[in-house]
């Protein structure tokens, strides 16, 4: 496969939240994550928010690169460079997955996606648009404390741990 | 196991409880375990006529000279939150509680649950002020509801969240409304429902203080009501023994407050983000399960949408801090 087969197939690449293991909320613009396998909690502002949100409603790779160039100030490599390693980084973490790994459930499919639609979000005029930055992935690790007690390492003759009062 | 204890013992014991409209029905194996695990929920007690919601069966070996169950897994099955790996699936739930050594059994099919410790003598404080409550967060998460780890305190009809670290000033900034005419839903578990406008439930109505705070409050400054052990460094009382009449079984919350102790002598309030105060609230869950870190992140979002946070800077005279969540509660927030 050539490079530019590669990049066209990694830009038809449609993801989705990796359910039930992880879930979402939006306050304010701010788009919080919990992975509640590791504990780890993460929170999505401005572009990476946006482009959180465009995966989430089915965007495919490329729709959501040619949405925020259209948003953005930015040259495309600047922003194609900075949205895949973006999304590299939320596979990793194990927060999105290929709507291809998803095992079939009774849920319904993303939507087939209407190119017209694409299109009629694209600006029309030329407004003055925001610089883009590298959207960034926030990570906080305090939960996994909260979440994830230490697995028991021994037992008494009864088959049963100790019971270890709690740290005052 | 448990009906061999209930021989062993003076006798089955009932009490039953009505938490956020849900019908828990505990049965004992005699008395050992009552005053431990119940004082804390006397607030909430209820007759027995409804079909309980759930039925738990609890018992413990040394009191009922019984033998502690035999463990039908090994030391690699429990696994994170307390959990048996190989005992939870669809219709069971079974955790092990290191620090308090108790094993709970939840089966959701039947609606009931057993609850086994080796020792009535082994409740630390920790669970004597907040008794069963994994069991309370993974059963009343099915109702929509989320347990958090913070104080309420308001009027009937209008009530503030507190959520902060341990030490933040939660317990302090509730007792203190109390004392000056407030009413008092918790000050360390409340429950919340996901609702607009978003209701806490009580859930106990135990109070823990370091034993030097004890005199700053008259009403709870008798030593006799006070509970120590070598657990903690706190001493716990119990506020239905004190001021029943000062807890309320639930409030809506109009704001979440986010106390602080800064030194200054005056109390302020500022407004935070909405996002800065979910944080403050998810970093204080503490989930029995991933269903209820789920519910508790809807139903915190769904909160700070709906309703203005301020950060609390609690100042040193203690007569402004009443004063101050008065004034909030007086607003039209």
């Amino acid at each position: 496969m050539t490079k530019i087969d590669e990049n066209r197939e990694q830009n038809s690449n449609r993801y989705q939240l990796n359910s039930p293991q992880v879930v979402d909320e939006e306050v304010d613009g701010e788009i919080i994550v919990i992975n509640l396998g590791n504990g780890n909690y993460y929170s999505l502002l401005e572009e990476g928010a946006e482009i959180w949100q465009l995966l989430s409603s089915g965007k495919s790779l490329g729709e959501t690169m040619q949405l925020i160039e259209s948003r953005y100030e930015a040259e495309k490599a600047v922003i194609d460079t900075g949205i895949t390693q973006f999304v590299a980084e939320l596979k990793k973490e194990g927060l999105i997955v290929l709507a291809s790994d998803v095992q079939p459930t009774n849920a319904s499919p993303l939507p087939e996606v209407d190119q017209d639609a694409v299109s009629q979000e694209l600006p029309t005029s030329t407004s003055v648009r925001p610089v883009f930055t590298a959207p960034k992935l926030n990570m906080y690790i305090d939960m996994q404390d909260l979440m994830l007690l230490d697995p028991i390492h021994e037992v008494d003759e009864t088959g049963w741990p100790s019971a270890t009062p709690p740290t005052p | 196991m448990f009906q061999e204890a209930v021989k062993s013992s003076p006798g089955l014991v009932e009490r039953n409880f009505c938490i956020a409209g849900v019908h828990f029905c505990f049965k004992f194996a005699g008395p050992a375990l009552i005053a431990p695990l119940t004082s804390a929920l006397a607030h909430l007690a209820c007759d027995s006529s409804s079909t309980p919601d759930l039925t738990i069966l609890v018992w413990d070996s040394d009191s009922t000279n019984t033998a502690p169950p035999p463990p039908g897994w090994d030391l690699e099955d429990h696994r994170e939150r307390g959990e048996i790996r190989g005992f939870c699936d669809e219709r069971f739930h079974t955790i092990f509680q290191i620090y308090v050594g108790r094993l709970t059994m939840i089966d959701r099919q039947s609606s009931t649950a057993l609850c086994w410790t080796r020792s009535s003598e082994d409740v630390p404080l920790s669970e004597r002020g907040a008794p069963f409550r994994v069991l309370f967060d993974f059963w009343l998460t099915r109702y929509g509801l989320s347990m958090l780890h913070s104080g309420a305190t308001g009027r009937h009809d209008r009530g503030v969240l507190l959520a902060g670290a341990g030490g933040s000033g939660k317990s302090n900034t509730t007792l203190t409304c109390l004392e000056e005419g407030l009413l008092y839903a918790g000050d360390d578990y409340c429950l919340l429902n996901g609702d607009d406008p978003a209701t806490v439930f009580s859930l106990y109505n135990s109070a823990k203080l370091f034993p030097p705070d004890r005199c700053r409050f008259s009403v709870l400054d008798k030593p006799e009501l006070w509970y120590q052990d070598a657990t903690s460094d706190k001493a716990l009382v119990f506020l239905q023994q004190t001021s029943p009449e000062k807890i309320t079984r639930s409030m809506p919350i109009v704001a979440v407050l986010l106390p602080r102790v800064t030194g200054q002598r005056d109390t302020r309030v500022r407004a935070v983000s909405s996002n800065t105060a979910l944080r403050t609230l998810m970093m204080e869950v503490q989930p029995s399960s991933a269903a209820s870190m789920k519910q508790s992140l809807s139903n915190l979002a769904n909160l700070v949408r709906t309703v203005p946070c301020f950060d609390l800077q609690l100042g040193t005279t203690r007569a402004q801090i009443p004063q101050v969540v008065k004034e909030l509660l007086q607003q039209k927030l």
